[in-house]
């Protein structure tokens, strides 16, 4: 009796295991188009068999487990390979953007405005007096300073829109940092419970790998299952069911564009610009402080070199009205920027336009002295007790309250190319356009001098033309854009490439699926035909008790 | 699709549709590129496409844009030398006739009365030969030298222009000279420089200065109120200015040799140099030094008028003149004089009027020039040349270079009936043709430099356009057969996928 029992026990439990394994391709097929998903496996074991006096008899099927099918190794390269993804994805995408403004295909941009100014000089030369020419080169100038002023601006609203990218991806990171930290916690608790936690450990994988798309992390886990998230350079961004947010610092030296802070337990907000080793983040860092700031100092540096060379001639010779000394430009200025936290300050004007070398300075106070360092060529300019100090063409003026430690930034080109525009006087009375080395109508030997100027390598040392340095420019914008696009599709490639690898080990195939659905049914029949026949041979043996 | 190294690999639905996708958007990307190539004929559309490229055609363009624009340089530079050409033929025209004039009236049987006649037409062919003078191109008086604003001849002849000589660029380092000035063949402009003796009161072409104080500030931001009134020459400026007390200022004379400059000897300066004037004067201006400058001040042009002391060695701004011998006929008067010893202006007229010829010698009103007029009722004083010396032309006194003071002599010496005098002009007319034919050929030489700098760079431009066309335009052909193709490519792989979904199991379980 106890045998016909046994086989209705085995047959129960062969059921069950039938329906399990019903169910798991039920939910593979379910899930074979979830983000994440790694198929399952329902791994089937014999219960422990009985001894009998014939030996050892089986007692029927457990289900050892439902084991999800995935490449830890796999999927570590994956995310740390979305990092670099991320990074040159949002590169290529704002390097795109950076080119349209440069974009010179079409003509009508600062490389032809630049020419038809000088043709402008050469057309007042041709006939000094002429009012029309004079009005024509005020045009031509006002057109080159709207260039300048707009690729300016541009560029500027650029950097703005990589910065509320940034302020964006941040807390982005910060919600996807805290789905990980939750997860942690109910991957331990299932997992304590001895349960496998598939389904949650899939999703703690996929929001690792859009974080890693964001922002380079480093993972481990530890003996509780527990993902540790740690930045590329080792800053902890989530351990166990903790998370450190990431904030933005507006940063004053960086005309208040967002650095990367992370809030520590202590409340203190810890710089992290510069861990930031991969990612979405580091590509917008990189696009808004090195290429595009590289881009707007070339420029600036362009604008006012251009300024401060018209001038200079313009400034010796003299207008149809006899005035003598204006600018042709309006006039540089010195831009000076203190560290927060400086006692005193400083200002400064231009005593000497053709004497400004255009560099940017930096100024520290010793307490006694004003050190003057050229940041560019990184030589120390002098020393000075202030109240008043003056080098290479600047006077600045000490504003009191000075302390040891102070520290400013002084430049002469920092915004011309923005700020460019006609000088006043020259902008409202086209006679005072300086064509003339003496005051006399017909002369025009300044003109022709100042016209000169588009030969002359007045840029990169003495090196190049206003026109060679711009058309470098774009030429190096070019290059940056597509050195971006391609190693982008590079990337793709090996994530594509990756991502098969995986799709080929936790992807979901539906013929294999409904193979096993055949087994299973058909295995859950031929038990469900054991019980009919088990069921048979006990009504007749109830018969026979009858 | 790409399954790496892997041969035995499961293949699952996704993979099919990923790589599906995959294909489809790289086919439809290069599809959009040749298309944009396509559509705007060009093989570059944005700097990435071809970086080195872009900067080329960058580099193309602005050769070609400075061609065209020193092409258009030249086309303006040729008409005014066609202009000068044409003013240049109708001088000679003047002075053929007035040569036809002379020739007729030199001879013994004409009368007074015929003379006087023709004196009047001489009149004529002055007042045409002055007007030529004002020809103006786009309301520019081209033969002003840098005075082009205001006709640079009064109606007697004399000049108001200067010796300015404009130039056009006509390619990249290349500027050509482009005027005639009218002190080149109408009349002589002695155009003495400034020196230390030069007289305040000739400065300006004879105004002379407004007296007054300047306020000099040097580059350390010292300051000294210099009072000028009083002074009469140049040289006391120069002292008032260096003995000022303070400031750190030298005054001199400026390198062109016609104006004054000052240099400062601050070692660090820390402003600019300042040269104002004081109390709503115009010295400062009137002196050319008026400037508010980062360096030291060179001043303009101050342009003195001939005078009485004005030393040889100034003329012609400072180059001075070598002094030979000139003969002067007066009627029946005539002498050899001597000029190489004088050392001023003034000696000059000395040894002409002590020479005892019935001349007097003077300067003309504009101070430009000298001239020598009879003080005999019935002769005109012709100066000549003695040999092959160039002293009475460089003067200003026998012709070539000065038509309108020969055309005023020949009426003088029509009007006196003296027959001698208009035989001896007929020289001088004979220089003044000599001298227009010399300067058509210098115009004749400047139109040629412009016709061949044009020629060459048309030449350049249509090069360049080609080498601009070879980096920048896409190649048709090609462009549209790869569009084809691609456009091919992508319909195959759509329509096969359409049609070949992967055969499945669960196609069977029925």
């Amino acid at each position: 009796m106890l045998g016909i029992f046994s086989s209705f026990s085995i047959a129960r439990q062969g059921l069950s295991a039938q329906q399990m394994g019903l169910q798991v391709a039920a939910q593979n097929i379910a899930n074979a188009n979830t983000e994440g998903y790694s198929r399952q496996q329902v791994v089937l074991e014999p219960t422990a068999p009985q001894l009998q006096a014939f030996g050892p008899m089986g007692t029927g099927v457990k289900i050892e487990e439902v084991r999800g099918l995935r490449d830890r190794f796999l999927d570590d390269r994956i995310n740390a390979e979305r990092g670099l993804f991320g990074e040159l994805e949002t590169k290529g995408n704002s390097l795109a953007q950076v080119e349209a403004i440069f974009n010179e295909s079409n003509g009508g941009g600062i490389n032809d405005r630049l020419q038809e100014l000088f043709a402008a000089f050469q057309g007042l030369a041709a006939d000094p007096q002429s009012p029309s020419e004079r009005i024509h080169l005020q045009s031509q100038a006002q057109s080159l300073t709207d260039a300048f002023n707009r690729m300016g601006t541009d560029l500027r609203d650029l950097r703005k829109d990589q910065d509320q990218v940034i302020g964006h991806t941040l807390n982005e990171i910060n919600q996807l940092t805290d789905q990980i930290a939750k997860l942690n916690r109910e991957i331990q608790f299932v997992e304590t419970s001895g349960h496998a936690a598939n389904e949650l450990r899939d999703e703690r994988n996929r929001i690792l790998g859009d974080l890693s798309e964001l922002i380079q992390v480093n993972t481990a886990e530890d003996s509780h299952g527990q993902l540790i998230v740690l930045t590329g350079k080792g800053k902890v961004l989530v351990e166990g069911a903790n998370r450190w947010q990431l904030q933005g610092i507006a940063d004053e030296g960086n005309s208040n564009l967002l650095k990367v802070g992370i809030l520590g337990a202590d409340g203190q907000l810890a710089d992290l610009t510069g861990e930031v080793g991969g990612g979405k983040l580091k590509g917008n860092l990189d696009v808004r402080d090195e290429v595009i700031q590289g881009l707007v100092d070339k420029l600036d540096r362009l604008a006012a070199t251009l300024v401060k060379e018209v001038n200079a001639r313009h400034m010796q010779g003299f207008g149809l009205d006899g005035s003598t000394g204006n600018s042709f430009f309006a006039p540089l200025k010195v831009t000076v920027e203190g560290d927060k936290g400086n006692g005193g300050s400083l200002s400064g004007n231009v005593f000497d336009p053709t004497a400004l070398t255009l560099d940017d300075y930096e100024v520290t106070f010793d307490g006694a002295a004003y050190q003057v360092t050229n940041l560019e060529k990184g030589t120390v300019v002098g020393s000075f007790a202030g109240p008043l100090f003056s080098f290479d063409g600047i006077t600045l003026t000490v504003g009191g309250g000075g302390q040891a430690g102070d520290r400013f930034t002084v430049s002469t080109r920092r915004g011309a190319a923005e700020g460019m525009k006609l000088d006043e006087g020259v902008a409202g009375d086209a006679r005072k356009i300086a064509a003339a080395t003496d005051p006399l109508p017909g002369d025009n030997r300044n003109a022709l001098a100042i016209a000169e100027l588009e030969d002359s390598l007045v840029m990169e040392e003495s090196t190049a033309t206003f026109s060679g340095f711009y058309s470098a420019l774009v030429e190096e914008v070019g290059v940056e854009a597509r050195n971006a696009s391609r190693s982008f599709k590079l990337q793709e490639g090996i994530l594509e490439q990756l991502r098969n690898q995986r799709e080929s080990v936790s992807g979901v195939s539906l013929d294999e699926e409904a193979m096993n659905i055949i087994r299973y049914q058909r295995a859950f029949q031929a038990t469900a035909q054991v019980i009919k026949a088990v069921d048979g041979l006990l009504a007749e043996i109830l018969d026979i008790l009858r | 699709m790409n399954f790496g190294s892997e041969k035995n690999v499961r293949v699952t639905e996704k993979m099919f549709y990923n790589s599906f996708i995959g294909n489809l958007t790289r086919g439809n990307r290069q599809l959009l590129e040749s298309q944009e190539r396509a559509g705007t004929g060009k093989q570059i559309n944005r700097p990435s496409d071809d970086p080195v490229g872009m900067a080329r055609i960058l580099n193309f363009r602005a050769s070609l844009n400075r061609i065209r624009n020193f092409t258009q340089n030249i086309v303006r530079g040729n008409s005014q030398l066609d202009l000068t050409d044409t003013s240049l033929d109708s001088v000679g025209n003047l002075l053929d006739r007035a040569n036809e004039i002379a020739i007729a009236q030199s001879n013994a049987t004409a009368s007074p009365e015929e003379r006087v006649a023709a004196a009047e037409e001489v009149e004529t062919l002055f007042d045409q030969a002055v007007q030529i003078g004002n020809t103006t191109l786009d309301g520019r008086y081209i033969f002003g030298g840098f005075k082009s604003a205001l006709p640079p001849f009064s109606t007697d002849g004399n000049y108001r222009g200067d010796g300015g000589s404009t130039k056009v660029k006509i390619d990249s380092g290349i500027e050509a000279p482009l005027n005639i000035r009218g002190s080149d063949f109408l009349v002589t402009d002695l155009d003495p420089a400034v020196e230390g003796p030069t007289l305040l009161a000739d400065l300006h072409g004879g105004s002379g200065v407004t007296p007054g104080s300047i306020q000099i500030t040097d580059r350390a931001g010292n300051q000294a109120i210099i009072d000028l009134t009083g002074l009469t020459t140049v040289q006391e400026v120069l002292d008032a200015i260096n003995a000022a007390p303070g400031i750190q200022v030298t005054a001199g004379l400026n390198q062109a040799g016609n104006g004054i400059a000052l240099a400062d000897g601050t070692p660090s300066p820390t402003q600019n140099l300042k040269v104002e004037e004081v109390g709503g004067g115009k010295i400062a201006l009137d002196l050319g030094i008026l400037a508010d400058r980062p360096g030291d001040i060179s001043g303009t042009d101050l342009n003195p008028a001939l005078s009485l002391s004005t030393r040889i060695s100034a003329l012609r701004a400072g180059a001075g003149l070598p002094l030979g011998s000139i003969q002067i006929v007066n009627g029946a008067n005539e002498a050899t004089l001597d000029l190489s010893a004088a050392q001023t202006v003034g000696e000059i007229l000395n040894l002409i009027d002590g020479a005892g010829l019935g001349v007097s010698a003077g300067l003309n009103p504009a101070g430009t020039s000298l001239v020598v007029t009879s003080t005999d009722p019935a002769s005109t004083a012709v100066v000549k040349e003695v040999g092959s010396g160039t002293t009475a032309t460089d003067l200003g006194l026998g012709g070539g270079s000065d038509i309108l003071g020969t055309l005023g002599r020949l009426k003088e010496a029509l009007k006196k009936n003296d027959p001698e005098a208009i035989r001896n002009l007929l020289e001088q007319v004979e220089d003044g043709l000599d001298r227009t034919l010399a300067l058509r050929t210098r115009v004749g030489v400047r139109q040629n430099q412009l016709e061949e700098t044009q020629q060459r760079l048309g030449g350049l431009e249509m090069d360049l356009t080609a080498f601009l066309s070879e980096v920048e335009d896409a190649d048709v052909l090609e462009v549209y057969s790869r569009l084809s193709l691609q456009k091919t490519t992508l319909e195959g792989l759509v329509a096969a996928t359409a049609q070949v979904t992967r055969p499945s199991l669960l196609d069977f379980l029925r």
